[in-house]
């Protein structure tokens, strides 16, 4: 468009209908502005451990491409949580697990939609996941934790508490590599040969992503393949309303850059896509903070330790520990009881004791959404619950403490009593992840629409190639998604030779 | 709106012109360096204006490491952040012709009574 922009204003419009940027344009060999082993669109989880395993495969010349200012997209900001049964820390936590508990925590929460091979993959390669890191410099709190929806203690935490935590080591062991990365670059589309293989990217460079303005169009060629790891869509707005409607109005977590632009340049050459109209909606989310902050790191453990209740009935209504979809629609409901006036903000309440290892608590209470209560009076006067109902449901709850079924079935690997002072947080979903993308195969292939098999020198890993699982995903198994599909992509890419 | 590369040449030119009004320089930067301050200080490309790159600042400043972030309410240290470490490029949050922002407040509660 812009292009065209350009062309009509410089050459009239007759040569601006001779376009060379087109998505389904076919590259001539020769007009190529510089030339690389290796292209990855994307620099966070998947893009880096693409850069990897390509490295490692010996490829010289990988160049990764990154359309905004900061590095590592959703990965940066994100928890950094990664569930990976069999590492070395896990098994030294004593933990008992494997890769096939995990796959069946996953396809319970994806509703069985999951693609079986991709599910087994991520969960079978995720503890060369965590060698990898290691490798790079990452380091990890020494302890394991359980994120709902999983029947084993098995998420790691890096040890600043963020994906921070992750991409910056990986980014500078890679730049040691020798990999280049190339930030304000925008892939506007894949260039292929006359038989449909991709061999490049058009890009505006010197991007501003706030004014969309650039400095330049170019092409870049790469040699083996372009890797695709450009994460979700959650902040554009468009794409989300046209894809799944009822969700438009929700807030969502990621990233300003998380927009549809390379989804799009993906279905331009004829990627299949796979379930683009499901998103997932984080339930640890709260009204009071923005996106997917320190709040709902905090939620984590206050779900685990604590209890979560509808200020309707003063009452539980969900396993606080349940996979994120069965929670978001359970808070869903209690929502929809309230109205704009009155709103039903359901509520995550724990003691003391809890806070102590909870990672974001800190901040979520410095910045007010985590509020103390120091007495269930005052617990109940600020959510708007009844007092004798809330009373109930505590020692109902610390019942369960002691040894009593619980009815909701929440599994208790800490035994701590709700006792005041409370620390209490509003929750209400809100958008956190594309469960969508193009189809790929377990080596990170993108499959192609009219044939169901792959194309030619495109690969995809990360949050924009979907059904690995299903319709909705477990918490912490994004990262290792990215790093293992990522890893995987890079090697597949390596062993590709283009017009082979 | 996106603008073309047509436009963005029309624009600079423009904003080069004698006609153009000055960009601002921070007082700061007056102070420190007076009549020795002028555009190649920070655009320091041969040829065409460039937007500075990193090492203009830290040839004077340093880097990140050596120019902690003062304490303040929010415990925010942006250039020792969780997010990015040191890794980010001055411009992502200062910028001398307009206001600095901080792109923690993209996100986070914060305040930094001191930046430029
Ligand atoms: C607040 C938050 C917390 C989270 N916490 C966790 C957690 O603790 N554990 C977990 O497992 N998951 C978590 N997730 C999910 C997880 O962070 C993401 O799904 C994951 O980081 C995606 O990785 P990726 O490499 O696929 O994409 P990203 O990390 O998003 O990287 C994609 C990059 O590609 C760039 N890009 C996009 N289009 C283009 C283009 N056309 N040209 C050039 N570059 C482009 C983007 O700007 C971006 O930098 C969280 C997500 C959020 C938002």
């Amino acid at each position: 468009m812009k292009r065209r922009d350009f062309l009509t204003k410089s050459m009239g419009v007759t040569a601006a209908m001779a376009l060379p940027f087109s998505a389904t344009a076919v590259s001539s060999e020769n007009s190529w502005d510089r030339e690389y082993d290796l292209i990855i669109v994307g620099s966070g989880f998947a893009g880096l451990a693409a850069a990897y395993s390509a490295n490692k495969a010996g490829l010289k010349n990988i160049l990764i491409l990154e359309k905004m200012e900061t590095w590592g997209g959703n990965s940066a900001i994100c928890g950094g949580i990664a569930c990976m049964p069999n590492t070395s820390l896990q098994k030294k936590h004593g933990i008992e697990d494997s890769a096939e508990l995990m796959i069946k925590d996953m396809v319970k929460a994806g509703r069985g939609f999951n693609h079986p091979e991709l599910c087994k993959t991520l969960a079978t390669e995720a503890h060369t996941v965590y060698d990898m890191l290691i490798g790079c410099g990452v380091e990890f709190m020494d302890k394991i934790i359980r994120l709902g929806g999983h029947s084993a203690p098995r998420a790691h935490i890096p040890a600043n508490a963020s994906g921070g935590g992750i991409v910056v080591p990986m980014h500078k062991y890679l730049v040691n590599k020798g990999v280049q990365f190339q930030n304000r670059t925008q892939v506007t589309s894949l260039l292929r040969d006359k038989n449909n293989a991709i061999t490049g990217v058009a890009v505006q460079e010197k991007f501003d992503f706030e004014t969309e303005e650039f400095k330049a169009e170019q092409t870049y060629k790469s040699r083996h393949g372009v890797v695709v790891a450009t994460g979700g869509w959650g902040q554009d707005k468009k794409f989300v309303k046209t894809t799944m409607p009822i969700y438009a109005h929700l807030e969502a977590t990621a990233h300003p850059g998380a927009t549809a632009g390379m989804i799009k340049s993906l279905l331009a050459v004829g990627s299949l896509p796979i379930m683009l109209d499901m998103y997932q909606l984080g339930p640890w989310a709260s009204p009071d903070e923005k996106g997917a902050g320190p709040a709902s790191f905090f939620a984590d453990y206050s779900f685990s330790e604590g209890i979560a209740i509808d200020p309707m009935t003063g009452k539980r209504f969900m396993n606080e520990l349940a996979d994120r979809r069965t929670r978001a629609e359970a808070q869903l409901v209690v929502l929809e009881k309230g109205s704009e006036e009155k709103p039903n903000y359901p509520f995550t309440f724990c003691s003391e004791a809890t806070t102590k290892r909870a990672e974001g608590f800190k901040g979520a209470y410095r910045d007010g959404a985590v509020n103390k209560s120091n007495s269930v009076a005052e617990l109940a006067k600020h959510h708007g619950v009844d007092e004798a109902v809330l009373s109930q449901s505590i020692a109902d709850w610390n019942e369960i403490v002691e040894g009593k079924p619980d009815p909701f079935n929440k599994p208790l690997d800490r035994r701590t009593e709700l006792k005041p002072p409370f620390y209490s947080l509003r929750l209400s979903p809100k958008l956190h992840y594309c469960m969508g993308g193009v189809a790929i195969t377990p080596n990170a292939e993108v499959i192609d629409a009219t044939t169901c098999e792959p194309i030619k020198g495109l690969f995809a890993a990360g949050e924009v190639a979907g059904g690995t699982h299903g319709m909705d995903r477990l918490g912490g198994c994004s990262s290792v998604d990215g790093l293992v599909f990522g890893q995987i992509a890079g090697r597949t890419a390596a062993n590709y030779k283009a017009n082979a | 709106m996106k603008t073309s590369f047509a436009v963005a040449v029309i624009a600079t030119l423009l904003s080069c012109s004698a006609l153009a009004a000055k960009p601002t320089i921070k007082q700061h930067h007056i102070d420190a360096l007076g009549d020795d301050m002028n555009c190649r200080t920070c655009h320091t490309t041969k040829g065409a204006f460039e937007r500075p790159s990193d090492q203009a600042c830290i040839d004077c400043h340093g880097g990140m490491h050596d120019i902690p972030t003062q304490p303040n309410r929010f415990d925010k240290n942006p250039h020792n952040s969780h997010h990015y470490e040191d890794l980010l490029e001055c411009m992502v949050c200062h910028s001398e012709h307009q206001p600095s922002k901080d792109i923690c407040s993209d996100c986070h509660k914060v305040e930094f009574n001191n930046l430029k």
